[in-house]
């Protein structure tokens, strides 16, 4: 059984194949996989699920290795989980981990960045509204007006356009939903219309990344330029609390803070102080220009 | 003992950021800070070779700065 996704705005491909059928259940894994569809790619990734054998040493790299139950090897693009023995009901759960490791890994190696955000297209731009859980980022994006299309409220995927200049002239990065992982991981409630891939090549220039600030004193609603340093500080911070980030190799987690570093320095960014009652999408336009 | 390679760093004007790559722990420290860990860094974390240094160049260190760079290397 094979399945693959295609990352958006990119011709890669990344195949996952079960080598030890028996032992996982197909439909458990992270649903941005799909059931196997044949193509030609410019690149392509395989991330092999394989159950451990003592027997024989896997090649490659070893990118992580938690607690000796999930080993993940990386050979160039082949990327290949390795689970030890453990109760069934366990090993779903890791194979779902180590996927989503290795997955996670991927895109960060293809410049594809992750951060817990909502992200809203509104006129073809996009908007990232980065936060931890009760910041009010969901609020806020749920409060669209006909112009607005809720791309995801909990995890936002962020690409930089340099080596893409196919993707737009409008903005130096562009903003797309995130994966939605396995179920075990998020509430599934708390995505909207997130369904990855359905457009895999629809990516919406980022024209601005605003913070939300939580207060209950507010007359009206406004917005507030963040300095570069400040905005990069929160930008990595959101990357931090992304699933399994953490568990990534230290190369990883230097290319990601290089990648959140320049993107406050290139986008616009302020923290906003809202008032709901009041339309604050107005606001936002007549701030962020 | 802490290398460069355990470390990145970006500038942002007058301060910079620094994580550690490991944990992905983030610090934000001012350019003496930020050229005092440096300084321990090229000299294998010998503080008597990066105070010499720190000397011969001038730096006006206080003891903040001190601080921020041992959190950074051994918190």
């Amino acid at each position: 059984m094979r399945f693959c996704i295609r990352l958006p705005s990119t011709d890669t491909v990344v195949i996952l194949s079960i080598k030890d059928k028996s032992e996982f259940n197909h439909d458990s894994f992270p649903p941005v996989f799909k059931p196997f569809d044949t193509g030609s790619f410019e690149k392509v990734y395989n991330i092999e699920l394989t159950m451990a054998n003592g027997s024989c040493k896997l090649s490659g790299r070893q990118l992580l290795n938690y607690r000796d139950i999930v080993n993940i090897y990386e050979n160039d693009m082949q990327l290949t989980v390795e689970l030890a023995g453990t109760a069934s009901e366990e090993r779903q759960v890791l194979a779902n981990m180590g996927v989503s490791i290795a997955l996670c890994h991927i895109l960060c190696r293809e410049g594809i960045f992750l951060l817990h955000a909502a992200s809203i297209a509104r006129n073809n731009k996009g908007y990232i509204f980065p936060g931890r859980s009760g910041s009010g980022k969901t609020t806020l994006s749920r409060l669209s007006s006909d112009e607005n299309h809720v791309l995801c409220d909990e995890l936002s995927a962020v690409i930089g356009n340099g080596d893409r200049p196919e993707n737009t002239a409008d903005s130096t990065y562009s903003v797309f939903p995130g994966p939605r992982w396995a179920p075990f991981t998020f509430n599934p409630d708390y995505y909207c219309d997130a369904v990855w891939l359905d457009e895999p090549d629809k990516v919406f220039p980022l024209k601005a990344i605003i913070f939300p600030s939580r207060s209950d004193l507010r007359d009206y609603t406004w917005l507030q330029k963040i300095e570069s340093i400040d905005a990069a500080v929160s930008l990595i911070e959101r990357f931090i609390d992304t699933p399994f980030v953490k568990a990534l190799p230290a190369e990883t987690h230097r290319k990601a803070f290089h990648f959140f570093s320049q993107l406050a320095r290139s986008i616009p960014c302020y923290s906003i102080h809202a008032n709901l009652q009041t339309d604050i999408w107005k606001t936002i336009d007549e701030t962020v220009g | 003992m802490p290398t460069r390679e355990d470390f990145a760093v970006e500038e942002f004007g007058g301060e910079a950021l620094i994580v550690r790559l490991d944990d992905m722990r983030l610090f934000r420290v001012n350019r003496q800070a930020l050229t005092l860990l440096e300084l321990l860094l090229e000299s294998n974390c010998n503080a008597v070779a990066a105070a010499e240094t720190a000397e011969k160049h001038k730096m006006d260190l206080d003891s903040k700065d001190i601080e921020s760079v041992q959190k950074i290397l051994f918190a």
